[in-house]
């Protein structure tokens, strides 16, 4: 059989412009969802158990926008520091609501067991390009628990420079808190019953109204790009909050003096008193390199703000990548901080009173340590699953210099020791 | 049977550029991307990976749930056209008249008059003569929004879905980020650079026949290239080595075709289909593509 040639002519241009067309026409949009979710437990030893749930999603849009929702539900429950020194004796503390008591053992710190607490926060946000070089960002947020309200709006711009080798940005947010502790927010200094005999001794009063807080944020950055494997970023951030700063759930332990008969036993409890303003600012710097297929993330941020906190952390975090697809992440962050200028352990009964004052020991001197783990595993059909632990240690003064009499004997600044266990899922579609 | 979509895809570093890889449309699926964003490239990769699963999705004819199965099962009735598959077939009708009959995605009914797996074929005149009242576009209808094609015949993107998912690909992400990209699945690659974007990808052409296996590298900035054959695909008759390339007028494998032929020009599917019309002159495949004027390498 003969086969039967086609008559060889030119037709590479008439095939061209069809495949033009054919292409050309009805462009693809490109668009695409990711889902992500994960489900954190988080325990300290001892004290707070919480668990966190988290959905977000984010559709990329046609044209570089991106649309995005995020939910998440947190649930808490366990015992919190009161603020309050450990005694000889055992102590007890009226309930956060008013209604009721709990009390500790001798020689232990002071924790409120009645803490539990559920939150709700959504986040949106939705980012537009404006050129091939600029892309405005704005989102919203709310939060919701049984006693506290946060409502926030954003604003971003970022403009790539230097052929896309230098990205600057900048954003600003504003937030307004709504607290309402339960049985209302005590007046600073204001005496709690030690019992609840003692009642009527009871100067808690606040008029069970609301307090609100304000904060502006600013936040200035620059990405730079130095070679085809490095990548810096700088942040600058400045915070300005006014309103209630208060913990209002926090005691100061009113102790005797040191020519008392009991030196150091606390004479009663008075609440916490913080200033209404609060300018913190950060710079923030941020190393990025990729080696063969790996990545290697340094960062380090110093932080002050005008109550004289000052931290500085460094996180190192490696990414190993497997052939396939798989990967294995460590990562270890080292965090110091040095007090507020008001925090104190306690306070002496008949000494004058500073103008402010809070014994949370998150605002003391502490140094703190992060060792974490995170695996990645592919699940095919563009999804993702990572299942990491972290445990967190945070050491404080335990004896200070100013403390006497009882209060020497005792850990006034427990270690804390937390596991973290987070199982996290992405997928494309 | 359902395509093996097991595998995600993989992001890594090489050199100065991300790759992206996956597994897709028969074999290994390759994007070489020039970006320092790691969060830009995880984004583009899962575009790319998608589109590809939905061209993939769309067009195998390996599926029971898309276009290609509903025209395929119609029986004669007419069926239904989204945009894009009236557009694909309009331009499988072009290249049919443009080809003189000799591109025809009616043609795979052939196939299974033929195995092309290196055995001694003693082809049975009778089939072949049937299944070739089963094929020729010719006896197709097609509109705007839908299609209508005789009871039994039937047709497959075989000869194009690969090329063009790799022009779709490569134009998305190039169109959504401005980055170099290049986009190779099995062979089959485009480039799209920009005017301004620095260096070249370098490409290296297969060839069996070579101690290292290549035939030499070409440099693409914007350009694709795509190869039709496939040297372990042939069947012999009466001692004559046919390769699996089928004449729609005749039903025979084409004689005297070189073994490959890669063809160099501007986007995917064109280069596509310009290799498998070249393998389709046989012996004159070099001096159609000489009067083609494109770049090409025959491999015979």
């Amino acid at each position: 059989m003969r086969v039967q040639l086609g008559k060889v002519r030119p037709i590479a241009g008439a095939v061209a412009a069809l495949t033009a067309t054919l292409l050309g026409s009805g462009a693809s949009a490109g668009e695409f969802g990711k889902l992500e979710s994960s489900l954190l437990l988080y325990s300290e030893t001892d004290r707070v158990q919480a668990a966190e749930g988290l959905v977000s999603f984010n559709k990329y849009l046609a044209g570089g926008r991106i649309l995005g929702a995020k939910l998440t539900l947190d649930g808490l429950t366990g015992a919190s520091p009161n603020g309050a020194t450990p005694s000889r004796r055992i102590q007890t503390f009226t309930s956060p609501s008013g209604n009721g008591s709990y009390s500790v053992a001798p020689g232990t710190t002071p924790l409120d067991n009645t803490f539990r607490d559920n939150r709700i926060a959504l986040d949106v946000s939705f980012s537009q390009p404006l050129d091939r070089l600029t892309t405005l960002v704005l989102g919203g947020h709310y939060s919701g628990e049984q006693d506290y309200t946060s409502l926030a709006i954003s604003g971003g711009i970022t403009r790539d420079l230097n052929k896309k080798n230098t990205t600057l940005g900048i954003s600003g947010s504003y937030a307004h808190d709504l607290s309402s502790p339960m049985g209302g927010a005590p007046i600073p200094f204001s005496t709690m019953a030690a019992s609840e005999e003692d009642e009527d001794n009871d100067e808690h009063g606040g008029d069970g109204s609301s307090e609100t807080k304000n904060t502006f944020d600013v936040i200035l950055g620059v990405t730079q790009v130095f070679d085809r494997r490095t990548i810096v970023r700088f942040n600058y951030s400045f915070s300005h909050a006014s309103g209630y700063l208060n913990d209002p759930y926090k005691l100061i332990s009113l102790v005797q003096d040191e020519n008392s008969t009991d030196p150091g036993e606390p004479a009663g409890y008075i609440y916490e008193g913080r200033p209404g303003t609060r300018n913190k600012q950060a710079l923030f710097g941020k190393f990025r390199r990729y080696l063969s297929g790996n990545t290697l993330d340094l960062s380090y941020r110093y932080f002050w703000d005008d109550w004289k906190i000052h931290s500085h952390t460094v996180e190192i975090f490696y990414r190993w990548q497997f052939d396939d697809n798989r990967a294995l992440q460590p990562h270890i962050r080292w965090y110091r901080q040095s007090r507020a200028d008001f925090y104190r352990q306690f306070l002496v009964q008949g000494t004058s009173l500073p103008t402010y004052a809070s014994a949370d020991y998150r605002l003391g001197d502490f140094d703190a340590l992060t060792l974490g783990l995170q695996y990645f595993l592919p699940l095919g059909l563009g999804s993702r699953l990572s299942l990491g632990a972290e445990y967190y240690t945070q050491i404080g003064d335990r004896s200070p210099p100013q403390a006497f009499g009882s209060l020497r004997e005792f850990d006034l600044y427990p270690d804390l020791k937390s596991f973290i266990i987070k199982l996290g899922f992405e997928r494309d579609f | 049977m359902i395509s093996k979509l097991e595998s995600t895809y993989r992001l890594f570093r090489r050199e100065d550029f991300w790759v992206i890889e996956f597994t897709a449309m028969g074999g290994p699926c390759e994007i070489l991307l020039k970006s320092d964003c790691q969060s830009e490239a995880e984004r583009l990769a899962s575009l790319a990976f998608l589109e590809t699963l939905r061209i993939e999705q769309k067009y195998s004819r390996y599926r029971d749930d898309n276009i290609v199965h509903r025209i395929n099962n119609a029986h004669g009735r007419s069926v239904a056209l989204d945009s894009e598959t009236s557009r694909l077939l309009e331009y499988a009708g072009h290249c049919f008249k443009l080809s003189e009959g000799l591109f025809d995605i009616t043609s795979g009914v052939l196939r299974r008059a033929w195995k092309f797996q290196g055995q001694e074929t003693v082809p049975d005149a009778e089939k072949i003569r049937s299944l070739l009242e089963l094929v020729g576009w010719g006896k197709v209808e097609l509109k705007e929004q839908s299609f209508r094609m005789p009871e039994n015949m039937e047709i497959d993107f075989g000869g194009l879905g690969k090329e063009y998912a790799v022009d779709k690909v490569a134009e998305m992400v190039f169109r959504d980020s401005g980055f170099p990209v290049m986009v190779n699945f099995g062979g089959d690659i485009r480039a799209l650079s920009g005017k301004k974007n620095g260096s070249p990808w370098l490409i290296g052409i297969e060839n069996p026949h070579s101690e290292n296996g290549t035939a030499g590298t070409i440099e693409l900035k914007d350009g694709a290239v795509a190869t039709s054959g496939d040297s372990r695909r042939y069947c012999l008759v009466a001692g004559e080595r046919l390769g699996h390339i089928l004449n729609p007028h005749t039903g025979w494998p084409v004689r005297q075709a070189p073994q490959s032929v890669t063809v160099i020009a501007e986007r995917c599917t064109e280069a596509g289909l310009l290799a498998t019309l070249a393998m389709l002159q046989g012996r004159d495949a070099e001096s159609f593509l000489a009067l083609q004027g494109v770049t090409y390498h025959c491999i015979r």
